[in-house]
């Protein structure tokens, strides 16, 4: 199918231009085999056995982005004008309680039977998929107090479970050597 | 002669458009939301110390949800918005929100109100990598 369009296609690419007319055939050829593979290459990605996906969910907030904020001094109303509102406003025995948070979701897929699919008739199951991932989330806590001043602020950081993960199984387990409850001498 | 050249200029639109279509396969582009846009016209229109729970109500609608702090009750209206991007083996989704919050005194007339707009930063993308 394609070596039959092959001699027009490349003959066809240089029609507009009277200098590529005289271009060498074998120039003409590699532009042709490049065409066609980048269509080969292309129609065989449809389906895409291998998949990063990322979600995220509003904005980083980092710590040289709050370093201006004084407790005892640092009203709400300022933290509001350089964040922006927060995500959530709680009450807590303390005050109220501004909290930023940013979430990411990172997933890993590749699916290894993907080309089997042209080897077995339809219907027939061609999926052999290994995928994980994690969601993680970064939260900046402003506690404030009666009068909306800053009484304290934290981040906490769980964004490093945000992970692309190939291998979705667990790491080995130790040896039976390491267990202790395989040690003879041990009374128990 | 001349047919010839026409007949090489329609195939090779024919070979470009053949390519442009099969790399295009396998892209995305979603977009969603959820919730009403805030109309600025309505926020600045809450005016503090004169407007009313029932004014706010009047303008917003009635608010995602209803916070006591600091022994204020307070109104939060949000939404959200979503872009979605994906190429090939790459694909990455935004989303960003908007709130606006409205704290009331304890005569129910408003005290501060508070709005935050992130969905004017968002932006398509495909690369999950990185920031």
């Amino acid at each position: 199918m394609w070596s039959s369009a092959d001699g027009r296609t490349g003959s066809a690419f240089s029609s507009g231009h009277s200098a590529t007319e005289d271009r060498p055939r074998s120039g003409r050829s590699t532009r042709i085999g490049l065409t066609v593979a980048l269509v080969l290459l292309s129609l065989s990605l449809w389906g895409c056995p291998i998949r990063w996906q990322r979600v995220s969910i509003n904005d980083v907030v980092n710590p040289e982005d709050v370093a201006f904020i004084v407790p005892g001094q640092t009203t709400f109303r300022t933290i509001v004008e350089k964040l922006g509102a927060p995500d959530e406003i709680l009450d807590s025995p303390v005050g109220p309680v501004a909290r930023y948070r940013f979430r990411d979701l990172k997933y890993f897929r590749v699916n290894f039977g993907y080309a089997w699919k042209f080897f077995v008739p339809p219907g027939v199951p061609d999926d052999m998929v290994l995928a994980g991932g994690g969601v993680g989330t970064d939260e900046f806590l402003v506690v404030l107090d009666a009068d909306w001043v800053v009484q304290r602020h934290a981040f906490a950081h769980h964004v490093e479970a945000s992970q692309y993960r190939a291998w979705p199984f667990d790491p080995a387990a130790p040896s039976s050597s390491e267990d202790p409850l395989d040690d003879p001498g041990r009374a128990y | 002669m001349k047919r010839e050249g026409a007949w090489k200029q329609t195939m090779a639109r024919l070979s470009g458009g053949l390519l442009l279509c099969t790399l295009l396969v396998g892209c995305a582009f979603v977009r969603g939301n959820y919730g009403d846009e805030f109309n600025i016209a309505d926020v600045a229109a809450i005016q503090k110390g004169v407007s009313t729970r029932t004014d706010v109500t009047g303008r917003l609608g009635a608010p995602d949800r209803i916070v006591e702090v600091n022994g204020h009750e307070v109104y939060q209206y949000y939404r959200y918005d979503l872009k979605s991007g994906t190429i090939l083996f790459f694909s990455r989704t935004n989303v960003k929100s908007d709130d606006l919050y409205v704290m009331f005194d304890s005569n129910g007339v408003v005290n501060d109100v508070v709005f935050g707009r992130r969905t004017d930063g968002l932006s398509f993308q495909f690369w999950p990598f990185g920031d």
